[in-house]
């Protein structure tokens, strides 16, 4: 494989032919490399090298060995609770929008059905709009004063008082989980709808004469089917999960406060801190300490590393499991 | 046959429903942006105001344009930059077998783990210390080199493009860049449609580097200028709203015009096998 192709056709071409045939693909290739390594393998590099000090980003750094490390990971609580409320989300998140986009799809796949193409596209454009708009959106939905749902919610009479949603913790993680489930899904939904469309009919119709029914050919033939695209958008949600930031800090951000009222970093008792936006507040935000951000940078790294290998060995072993079972 | 229209109507129904769902928050925001802010706090109406030039005026006596501007800058470069780099990247990992190429590839997957905010630190130092700070330009030229662009545009490539095309273009003496640019490019039209679009969504959206990077209200993006309006309206809450909407429809009407090119290539890199 590691012998170039392009020498066994040498004869035909001259030697300087060959000679360029073999620069090109390094050529194409060039302009990609230098732009990720210069911003994006430097930084991530250099980050490290700024974790092991204490740094403003202006005055002189001192280096201070691993003790941002330590101060993250046993003095500051809430790095650590940074991250579990990522995954908190990841764990609500994934299986809604996987399970749902799953089930809308199938429900949908009927070509006959009048409106599907626009019902699609409507479910699809919250994935498109400006995260930091779905932010806003959901902060004037959920409002303590004059938000809608809780206008909705009073004059059904189902409450006598406004709910503070956005200011007690359980219900603010909620409504995080559901501005996320609300923008993904049917994206979620497009992809398995396009998987559906892929699977041939006569396998329903064969599943039809032997009289299944219609959960067990959504378990037994749709799920197997589309298994590639599920581990697809489980990789994916967890590469998204951990950068979850702007509708969070957004929905904060006292957007819709009459009186410009400061935002509320991580929401109340920073129960919505995400991992990014904890690497944010430290080094840019209410701290300058670039040092102790970067620290929580590679932190959050490693936590990245466990999970997406654990969802690989995880999704490895069901694969096997699958294929010794046929 | 009863029993599959009974089954066809419920499913009318949850599709009207999940409509809704996606839909009620920017329909609720577009009645907003007609209203006066007195009203607004006054509770929910259904019905359009009747306030919307008003609040107009009011957001573009601020410079909203301005935001306008610099988004479409940003969106535009960064998008046709983009292109060119992961077309490039991934003709040649498509088409040629070359010492280290395997390792190489493997190095883009990888990159595709590896969220980017998490050099972010050294990242904006890097950009104090070459003068990028208040320009466009971190906005453009980093996010130009994406693991996922070249993913997408090598599997693209390998199934669409022959081979024998190459070496017939060859034969008649064209060079590998002309191969590329002026026979391999048209064969892959709507690759390139589907991955500009995407990549200029997310140009457009681009949120936590402008943040950070942009310091200055001249030179605000779309979604920096949003989050910004609190200081720019204060009280005026429906003013507020009308920026929003303006900043958003747009891009919903761009989306709607392509969806089905931007959904199709959403989907065509993972739906594949």
């Amino acid at each position: 494989m590691a012998v170039p192709k392009v020498k066994a056709s040498g004869s035909t071409g001259g030697r300087r032919k060959i000679r360029s045939r073999q620069v090109w693909p390094y050529m194409f290739i060039l302009p990609f490399f230098v732009i990720y390594i210069a911003f994006n393998c430097y930084p991530l590099i250099y980050t490290f090298f700024i974790s092991l000090n204490e740094w403003d980003g202006f005055t002189e750094p001192v280096m201070t060995g691993l003790s941002n490390y330590k101060n993250i990971f046993t003095e500051d609580p809430y790095f650590l609770k940074s991250i579990g409320n990522t995954l908190l989300f990841m764990a609500f998140d994934i299986p809604i929008v996987i399970l749902g986009g799953l089930l809308l799809a199938s429900a949908f796949n009927n070509r006959k059905l009048k409106g599907a193409n626009f019902f699609r596209t409507a479910a699809f454009l919250p994935y498109i709009t400006i995260p930091v708009a779905i932010g806003v959106l959901f902060s004037l939905l959920f409002d303590w004063n004059s938000g809608t749902i809780n206008e909705l919610l009073a004059r059904a009479g189902l409450i006598s008082k406004h709910i503070n949603f956005l200011g007690t913790p359980s219900l603010a993680r909620m409504i995080v989980i559901l501005m996320i489930c609300w923008k993904y899904i049917g994206y979620h939904m497009i992809f398995f709808n396009a998987g559906i469309s892929g699977i041939s009919m006569e396998l329903y119709e064969a599943a039809d004469v032997d009289g299944a029914s219609g959960f067990t050919k959504f378990t037994r033939i749709t799920i197997p089917l589309l298994k590639p695209i599920i581990e697809y958008l489980v990789i994916m949600n967890i590469i998204w999960g951990f950068q979850l930031f702007d509708e969070p800090k957004v929905l904060f951000s006292s957007w819709t406060s009459s009186t410009g009222a400061s935002s509320l970093v991580g929401g109340p008792l920073k129960s919505c801190m995400t991992a990014i936006w904890y690497i944010y507040d430290t080094s840019f935000g209410s701290q300058m300490r670039y040092g102790k951000g970067a620290a929580a940078a590679y932190g959050t790294f490693m936590f990245i590393l466990v999970f997406s290998l654990a969802a690989f060995i995880v999704m490895k072993i069901l694969g096997r499991k699958d294929r010794d079972g046929r | 046959m009863k029993t599959q229209k009974v089954k066809n109507i419920i499913i009318f129904v949850i599709m009207v429903l999940v409509a809704l769902i996606c839909l009620l928050p920017f329909y609720f925001m577009i009645i907003m942006s007609t209203q006066y802010t007195e009203d607004i706090y006054k509770g929910i109406t259904f019905l359009p105001g009747s306030y919307l030039i008003e609040n107009l005026k009011t957001v573009f006596n601020a410079h909203f344009e301005m935001y306008y501007k610099n988004s479409i800058i940003v969106a535009v470069s960064a998008t046709a930059l983009s292109l060119f780099v992961s077309t490039l990247c991934g003709f040649s990992f498509a088409m040629y077998e070359f010492k280290g190429a395997r390792f190489l590839f493997a190095f883009v997957l990888v990159t595709m783990m590896i969220p980017t905010q998490l050099g972010l630190v050294a990242f904006v130092v890097e950009m104090k210390s070459i003068g990028w700070m208040n320009t466009l330009l971190p906005l453009i030229v980093p996010p130009a080199a994406t693991g996922f662009g070249v993913y997408w545009m090598k599997n693209f490539i390998g199934s669409n493009f022959p081979k024998e095309l190459m070496e017939s273009a060859r034969i008649d003496g064209a060079g590998e860049p002309r191969i590329l640019f002026s026979i391999a490019v048209p064969c892959i039209k709507p690759a390139i449609a589907s991955l500009g679009l995407m990549n200029f969504v997310t140009n457009w959206n681009s949120f936590l580097v402008p943040l950070i990077v942009l310091n200055k209200s001249d030179t605000y993006t779309v979604p920096i200028g949003i989050i910004n309006l609190n200081s720019a309206y204060r009280n005026d809450l429906a003013a507020k709203i009308t920026a929003l909407s303006i900043g958003i429809i747009p891009l919903l009407i761009l989306f709607m015009l392509t969806a089905k090119t931007f959904i199709s290539g959403i989907t065509m890199g993972a739906v594949k096998e």
